[in-house]
C-alpha cells in the first residue's frame, strides 16, 4: 500500500501533499481533545498492523486496518494515520518522507470515507437489535409474524456483521484505487505492476473486512463508546 | 532513619501509581473514556513513553557507535567487488528487482530524479533470488545503487568506495608486478541507516513511544484551546 520515495513524479507528489493538507486540516478541526487518547491507541494498532505480513500468492501484503480506523476514530483517523505513516517511513522505510503526502491520501481518505459512508449504517443496525419486531422488511407479512420476528433478528444480526465487513473491504479497495490513480498519473510503465498489485490486494481486502467485522462486533459488546458513532 | 522512611514512602506511592495505571488501562478497554480519566491516562502514558524514549535514544547512541550498515541491505564483502543484499523491512529478500548503478561522477544527478536521469548508469541488472547484487567499481568516491521492484518499493544505497593504486614504477624497480591494491571498500552509513540496523521490535517500540508522545503533545495543546474557548463562552 505504501509508495516509496522516488517512484512518483513531481506533480503526483505535489497533488498528494495538497490533498493530505486538506484532509489533515479537516481532520484536526473536527477532532476534539477527548478523542486523542483513543486516536493514540488505534494509531498504534495501525502502526503495528503494517508489520503483520499476509502471504498472498507468491508475494505478501500487509494489514492496514483502514476501515476499522475510520469506524472507531472518525475524523481523528486522519491525524493518527498521518503520524503513524510518518513514523513508518522513518523507521521501516515503508513509503518515504517526500511521498508521505500521497500515502496519507491513499490511507487516510479511505478511512475517512468509510466512516462517513458506513458509520451511519453500522449505527442504524445497532438500534435494530433491541426491538427486532419493528424491522419493516417483515412487518408486511402478518401471517408469519412469529416466524418473521425470528427471521428478522437473524437478519439484523447478519446486517450488523455485514456493514463493518463492507467498510473494511471498502477501505482497502478504495486505497488500492487511489494507489492505482497516483501510479498511473505518474508513470504509464508502472501500470502493469499496479494491476498486479490490485489482484494481490483483493484477498487482503476480504481479510480486512473479516478483521473489521470481528473487531467491531467485539467493541460493540465490550466497549461501545470506542466506536465512532457512539 | 528519616531518609529510609521517606524512601519507603515514595516506593509505596510508586506501587500505588502502578495500581492506578493498571486501573486506568482497564478503564480505557472496558468502559470508554471520560474526559478527566482520559487526561490522567494521557499524562501517565506520556510519562511512560518519555521514559521509553530516553531508553531508546541511549540504545541508538550505543548502536550507532558500533554498527554502520546501509539502507535496507547488508554488505557481503570479500575482496574487490561490492556485494549488496536488498531486503524489505519485513525481512523478505527483494528478488529479481531492477538495479541501476551510478558512478560517483553521475551520482549527484541520478539521485534527483530516477526516471528522468540523463546520465547513463555504470551498470544495470537485477538482484538474484535472495536479493543479492554485486558489482566492481572502477573509481573512488560515492557509488549510488538504486533498486526498484516495480511495485512501488525503492531503495537507494550510497557506497563509499576508495581504490588506492600503488606506484607502478616503484613496483618495477622492486621486481614486482604492478597491481592495484584495495585499501578500503566500506559501506558508508548515514544517521538513518544506523536506525535500520536495529531489530524490528525495537524500532516498533520506539515508533509507538514517539506516536504516543506526539499525540499527547497535541492533546495538551488542543485541550488548552478548548478550555480557553469554554471560558470565553462563560
Amino acid at each position: 500500500m505504501h509508495i516509496s520515495e522516488g517512484v512518483l513524479s513531481v506533480p503526483a507528489l505535489a497533488s498528494g501533499w495538497i490533498g493530505a493538507a486538506a484532509i489533515l486540516a479537516l481532520g484536526l478541526k473536527k477532532t476534539s481533545a477527548s478523542q486523542l487518547p483513543k486516536a493514540a491507541v488505534f494509531g498504534s494498532a495501525f502502526f503495528l498492523a503494517s508489520l503483520v505480513k499476509v502471504p498472498v500468492g507468491g508475494s505478501s501484503a500487509h494489514f492496514a486496518l483502514l476501515g476499522l480506523m475510520g469506524l472507531t476514530l472518525g475524523y481523528a483517523a486522519v491525524p493518527a494515520i498521518f503520524i503513524a505513516l510518518f513514523l513508518q517511513a522513518l523507521l521501516f522505510q515503508f513509503g518515504g518522507l517526500l511521498s508521505l503526502g500521497t500515502n496519507t491520501v491513499i490511507m487516510a481518505l479511505p478511512a475517512l470515507l468509510s466512516y462517513l459512508l458506513f458509520s451511519g449504517l453500522c449505527a442504524g443496525n445497532n438500534a435494530l437489535i433491541p426491538n427486532t419486531g419493528v424491522v419493516t422488511d417483515y412487518s408486511g407479512n402478518p401471517g408469519q409474524q412469529q416466524n418473521g420476528q425470528l427471521k428478522s433478528r437473524s437478519y439484523a444480526g447478519f446486517k450488523q456483521a455485514l456493514w463493518p465487513f463492507i467498510a473494511g473491504f471498502f477501505g482497502i479497495a478504495c486505497g488500492t484505487g487511489l494507489l492505482l490513480a497516483f501510479l498511473s498519473a505518474s508513470d504509464e510503465v508502472l501500470m502493469k505492476a499496479a494491476w498486479l498489485l490490485t489482484i494481490t490486494n483483493l484477498p487482503l481486502a476480504v481479510l480486512e473486512g473479516i478483521v473489521t467485522m470481528l473487531a467491531v462486533g467485539f467493541l460493540r459488546k465490550a466497549s461501545p463508546t470506542l466506536l465512532a458513532w457512539n | 532513619m528519616s531518609l529510609l522512611r521517606s524512601i519507603a514512602r515514595t516506593s509505596s506511592r510508586r506501587l500505588n501509581h502502578a495500581h492506578l495505571l493498571r486501573k486506568q488501562a482497564l478503564t480505557i478497554c472496558g468502559s470508554g473514556l471520560s474526559v478527566r480519566r482520559s487526561r490522567n491516562l494521557c499524562l501517565r502514558l506520556f510519562m511512560l513513553s518519555t521514559l521509553l524514549l530516553v531508553l531508546q535514544f541511549w540504545q541508538f547512541w550505543q548502536a550507532g557507535a558500533v554498527l554502520g550498515h546501509g539502507v535496507g541491505y547488508a554488505q557481503l564483502m570479500d575482496e574487490k567487488p561490492v556485494v549488496l543484499e536488498f531486503q524489505y523491512a519485513t525481512g523478505d529478500p527483494a528478488a529479481y528487482a531492477a538495479i541501476k548503478v551510478y558512478a560517483p561522477a553521475d551520482a549527484a544527478t541520478s539521485t534527483e530524479n530516477f526516471q528522468d536521469s540523463p546520465k547513463v548508469e555504470y551498470q544495470n541488472g537485477r538482484t538474484d533470488a535472495s536479493g543479492r547484487f554485486s558489482f566492481v567499481p572502477d573509481s573512488s568516491g560515492t557509488w549510488t545503487v538504486i533498486m526498484t521492484d516495480g511495485q512501488g518499493h525503492r531503495s537507494e544505497a550510497a557506497i563509499e568506495y576508495s581504490l588506492a593504486l600503488t606506484e607502478p614504477a616503484m613496483d618495477k624497480k622492486a621486481g614486482a608486478t604492478p597491481q592495484k591494491t584495495l585499501v578500503t571498500g566500506a559501506v558508508a552509513g548515514t544517521a538513518q541507516s544506523n536506525l535500520n540496523s536495529l531489530p524490528n521490535w525495537l524500532k516498533a517500540i520506539f515508533g509507538l513511544s514517539l506516536l504516543i508522545n506526539i499525540l499527547t503533545f497535541y492533546y495538551v495543546i488542543k485541550s488548552k484551546q478548548e478550555n480557553k474557548r469554554r471560558d470565553h463562552a462563560h
